[in-house]
């Protein structure tokens, strides 16, 4: 019997990504149309083309430019149950629509059908919210057959978990993604990933470090950018997110911008543009262990994911932070364990859902279930039952096991019938009316037997006397 | 606004329903005790400050606001006493004497004893006086139920005390909204008046919540009746508003005549009998009549109403009022004292200001009230549900008001965030065009209420035209989130808050137009 396929979908504000299941390990999906750069990003994005189709992430980007007050980003914290009344359309559709592009390429990746999933939902989402029911009907209508919702949060501290093998103690996630900061305090027990409290969310994240930088090289340019040409905003967008990249590997950077112009900017002058909202991210974990209860010294690790951790000062300060606690040995996670393994910050939340599939949907198959036997005690001569009847007994005709060397044994002495029930067997001992009774027990020989008279069902490991033959039934 | 249409119907429409679902089940009697606060707690009324020079025509502005003459006696008590705080009551309730130590304890003074009392602590002790924070002083008026009116001595560097004490005061209370009155005069001094105050509160106090009144605009008229009074205050007032430092503290100015809008409530069957009569007069002869005050009350033989009837008209009507009438009533002989009303009303200003004091202020008062409660309870709602075994049925129940709540609050925080956004521009975190915040201004109803004026369409719009304009801005607005939010994504915000905004407006529009076929088939079968 085949087993159904599970997979797991961090939808996330600006890109997704999916993982699907292989030997019971987490592997990262491939868009089936992404770019050269192999990459395992999926845009949240989508395109509603006039006809009602709905396209989405790499296909919805390319058709953006027909007409981009049709497309959608950065919309998963505008949902609602209803629908976009100048677009026709519901968010529901939308979502399935983006859930569908991931679903076919993670069928794509494994080269399976892919029934069911695991979604990833943000921290601040409530239980039974109308965000979640949308999401629960998105996934039916992308083809799904079981949903299971699980906070990104938890799904993080759970790929930690199956990276580092019995992480222990109190977890500090802090999420710094493309527009939002997102902290949560996870309590690794045994394997129970209990969420202990959240922040609310803040407008924090690396869209608004890069326009920081967009606004420090239009004043220090002196250029004028012309709002409403979409192809220089574009193009002032990608050159000040490279100088971001830029930055974080480089002290200091210099930059064309035409024959006679440079533009210089160091690091240290991009750390002050932001330092400000870093020190907002740190207030907000204050607050958070406040309300949640747990201590800073309580903690573990702090595990740093999202992106925008990349960026040197973000980790400084958390270090410098610690310190001035007197922490300064705590685990700052970044990329590498504690013991020293690596972990990929952007796809945590995807594999630690994952993972959870594997651990809470996939039950490991039993083996296949053989059908008990009985051992002789004398000489180890083993008797296999099968399915039905077995009769043991002096009688050598008759009887399935005969015992004609033992004179104290009825010629029908006991039957053992064993019946089947789905994948497991029953075993009845009846005794059939011998002389002398047959003896059932689990204890050792020499101890006094329970006296099974007519019946006795048998679990294993039981102790079995007919006569003067001793038996001891194994499964 | 209409009802149906403001914001304590709708939320009690959301209450009503909610309430009706829970009462099936009395376990979740909890969450119904709850929700039963919320339409008590709307409607508490909306606090509104009123800020002037002492000689300004502070007091007949209260009155018109209440729309009842001496309710507030010109030049009595509130003058002298630092701020009074008007409010709905039997006007036998012993007024209250607040002090700035709160830890004295507030003192009680019967009405009958308040002049004595008052006389007696005003010649005493200069320093008694200026220990007073307020009084509260109850009026039985209707629309106290709605509108609590705080009066304070204004500001004025003349009355330096008294200026500290009600910016304090205004500090401590954060009244719903302030009203500047300003006298038609508009001078170096007015300026630093509204320098003064933007200082002294500090950044609590923006356009957002404060407006300006230019209030006497009848005496425009008196000095120059050529002058038609509305267009010269608001000449005046435009210039007024282009300075900068106008436009970051005020909402903007009304021009009115708090004098002539007084009027509309003392219209008797004699006076209306006068104006009839002159009415039918020539205009040479009201022209003359009409060019002072001492002509107003001469006797003249080819006038048919007497000298002595017509000083009477003075003092109720003043000369602009009275020309208003007159005038209006050549052109409808046949008008009611309702039409009349419903003309000094609207010329006196008094129309467009109160309109835009409940329909924009109010509504704003009460969504400050009721959004932090609501988000509060919908959060309970959530832990309720996580929380408390519940079987299929009660989990129903509360699915379908987790559902309400929800809807509720997504149209809340769309119109909540609007303050937010204002705040931000007027204090410079948000820099965009300022014809896009005018834009939303517009669509948030500060130029006026209805949803033609709301779209900025011509009279002859349709519905359907209306709901037109609604969905080529929401494209407009997407398409910008797509280009230059990307790029200055501190700016997507607002974007999507004026999506957001013609949402809610295209909602309405669309009800209101249900509504109204439906009513029409009943009416007319068709």
């Amino acid at each position: 019997m085949n087993m159904a396929n599970w997979m797991s979908i961090d939808f996330g504000t600006s890109s997704s990504v999916a993982a699907i299941i292989r030997n019971r390990q987490p592997e990262l999906a491939t868009p089936l149309d992404c770019d050269a750069t192999g990459s395992k990003i999926f845009p949240t994005v989508v395109y509603l083309e006039s006809n009602g189709n709905i396209s989405a992430c790499h296909d919805a980007e390319r058709m953006k430019d027909f007409d981009c007050s049709r497309f959608l980003r950065e919309f998963k914290f505008d949902i609602h149950g209803g629908v976009i009344p100048d677009l026709c359309v519901s968010y529901t559709a939308i979502v399935a629509a983006v859930l569908k592009v991931l679903k076919n390429a993670a069928e794509k990746s494994l080269d399976d059908p892919v029934e069911n999933v695991i979604l990833t939902l943000p921290a601040t989402w409530h239980g039974d919210g109308v965000q979640q029911q949308v999401m629960l009907a998105a996934a039916r209508e992308a083809g799904f057959k079981q949903t299971e919702l699980i906070k990104e949060a938890q799904a993080a501290a759970i790929y930690y978990d199956f990276i580092e093998q019995n992480a222990q103690g109190y977890s500090l996630i802090y999420d710094l993604g493309g527009g939002t900061f997102d902290a949560a305090i996870i309590k690794h027990t045994g394997s129970d990933y209990q969420l202990v409290g959240n922040s609310s969310g803040l407008a924090i994240g690396g869209k608004f470090f890069t326009e920081k930088i967009t606004e420090h090289y239009l004043t220090r340019t002196g250029i004028n950018i012309d709002y409403s040409d979409s192809a220089s905003l574009e193009a002032i967008l990608s050159k000040c997110e490279k100088i971001k990249r830029h930055l974080s590997n480089k002290e200091n950077g210099e930059f064309p911008v035409s024959h006679q112009q440079n533009y210089t900017i160091t690091r240290r002058d991009f750390e002050s543009m932001i330092s400000e909202y870093i020190d907002k991210t740190l207030q907000a974990c204050e607050k958070l262990t406040n309300v949640a209860g747990v201590k800073w010294e309580e903690l573990n690790r702090v595990l740093l994911i999202g992106g925008s951790c990349n960026i040197p000062l973000v980790q400084t300060k958390i270090k410098k932070y610690l310190q001035s606690l007197n922490m300064g040995n705590a685990h700052v996670v970044w990329r590498r364990t504690e013991s020293g393994k690596s972990m990929d910050p952007q796809f945590a939340v995807a594999l630690g859902a994952a993972v959870y599939a594997v651990r809470n949907f996939m039950p490991l198959p039993k083996p296949p279930v053989h059908i008990g036997v009985l051992k002789r005690c004398s000489n180890g001569q083993i008797y296999r039952l099968k399915e039905g009847v077995n009769t043991f007994g002096r009688e050598t005709t008759l009887m399935d096991f005969s015992f004609p060397e033992d004179g104290k044994m009825s010629s029908s002495h006991f039957s053992i019938e064993v019946i089947k029930h789905g994948d497991a067997y029953e075993y009845l001992l009846t005794d059939l009316g011998s002389k002398g009774g047959t003896v059932v027990g689990n204890m050792s020989l020499t101890d006094k037997y329970a006296f099974a008279s007519q019946q006795a069902s048998l679990t294993g490991g039981e102790k079995i006397v007919a006569g003067n033959t001793k038996f001891k039934f194994i499964i | 606004m209409p009802e149906g249409f403001n914001i304590t119907d709708k939320i009690n429409g959301m209450v009503r329903k909610v309430r009706i679902e829970l009462s099936t089940y009395p376990s979740l009697g909890d969450l119904d005790k709850q929700i039963s606060i919320i339409p008590e707690k709307m409607q508490e009324p909306m606090q509104l400050a009123i800020v002037g020079k002492i000689s300004s025509s502070k007091s007949t502005l209260v009155n018109a606001i209440l729309g009842e003459a001496e309710v507030v006696r010109t030049g009595a008590m509130e003058e002298t006493w630092n701020v009074s705080w008007l409010k709905y009551g039997d006007p036998n309730t012993p007024v209250v004497v607040h002090y700035k130590d709160t830890t004295k304890p507030a003192e009680t003074v019967e009405r009958t004893r308040w002049a004595e009392w008052a006389n007696r602590k005003r010649e005493g002790n200069e320093q008694l006086k200026n220990a007073v924070s307020y009084i509260e002083v109850a009026y039985p008026h209707e629309i106290l139920k709605k509108i609590n009116i705080i009066d304070t001595p204004g500001l004025d560097s003349f009355y330096g005390a008294d200026s500290q004490n009600t910016l304090d005061f205004l500090k401590l209370i954060k009244p719903d909204a302030v009203i500047m009155l300003f006298s038609k005069n508009i001078n170096a001094d007015t300026l630093s008046v509204i320098e003064d105050f933007r200082q002294g509160i500090g950044t609590g106090f923006s356009p957002v919540n404060a407006i300006g009144v230019m209030s006497k605009i009848d005496d425009i008229w008196a000095s120059d009746p050529d002058l038609e009074p509305f267009d010269e205050g608001k000449r005046i007032i435009g210039s007024l508003m282009s300075q900068e430092i106008v436009k970051s503290t005020l909402f903007n100015i009304y021009p009115i005549s708090a004098f002539t809008a007084l009027a509309a409530s003392r219209i008797t069957a004699g006076d209306m009998e006068a104006f009839k009569t002159m009415s039918k007069l020539p205009d040479e002869i009201l022209l003359r009549i009409f060019k002072s005050e001492k002509r107003f009350i001469t006797d003249y033989e080819d006038v048919p109403v007497e000298a002595d009837k017509r000083a009477g008209l003075l003092p109720v009507y003043g000369r602009y009022g009275a020309w208003l009438i007159i005038n209006y009533l050549k052109e409808k002989s046949n008008a009611n004292d309702v039409d009349l009303q419903g003309l000094l009303m609207k010329k006196s200003g008094h129309h467009d200001f109160m309109g835009i004091l409940q329909n924009h202020f109010g509504e704003q008062s009460a969504l400050i009230k009721v959004y932090s409660l609501i988000l509060r309870l919908s959060y309970n709602i959530h832990k309720f549900n996580e929380k408390f075994p519940c079987s299929a049925a009660e989990k129903y129940v509360i699915g379908n008001v987790i559902r309400e709540t929800d809807e509720l609050i997504r149209m809340l925080t769309v119109l909540s965030n609007t303050i937010s956004t204002a705040k931000d521009y007027y204090e410079g975190r948000l820099v965009i065009a300022s014809e896009e915040f005018d834009e939303l201004r517009r669509i948030n109803g500060e130029f006026g209420y209805s949803c033609i004026e709301r779209t900025g369409l011509g009279e002859n719009a349709t519905p359907h035209d209306m709901i037109g304009v609604c969905m080529e801005r929401m494209k407009h607005w997407r398409g910008l989130v797509n280009t230059r939010g990307k790029c200055f994504p501190s700016q997507e915000p607002f974007m999507k808050q004026m999506i957001g905004l013609y949402s809610v407006l295209l909602e309405d529009i669309t009800s209101a137009r249900q509504k109204w076929e439906t009513s029409v088939k009943f009416l007319f079968g068709k």
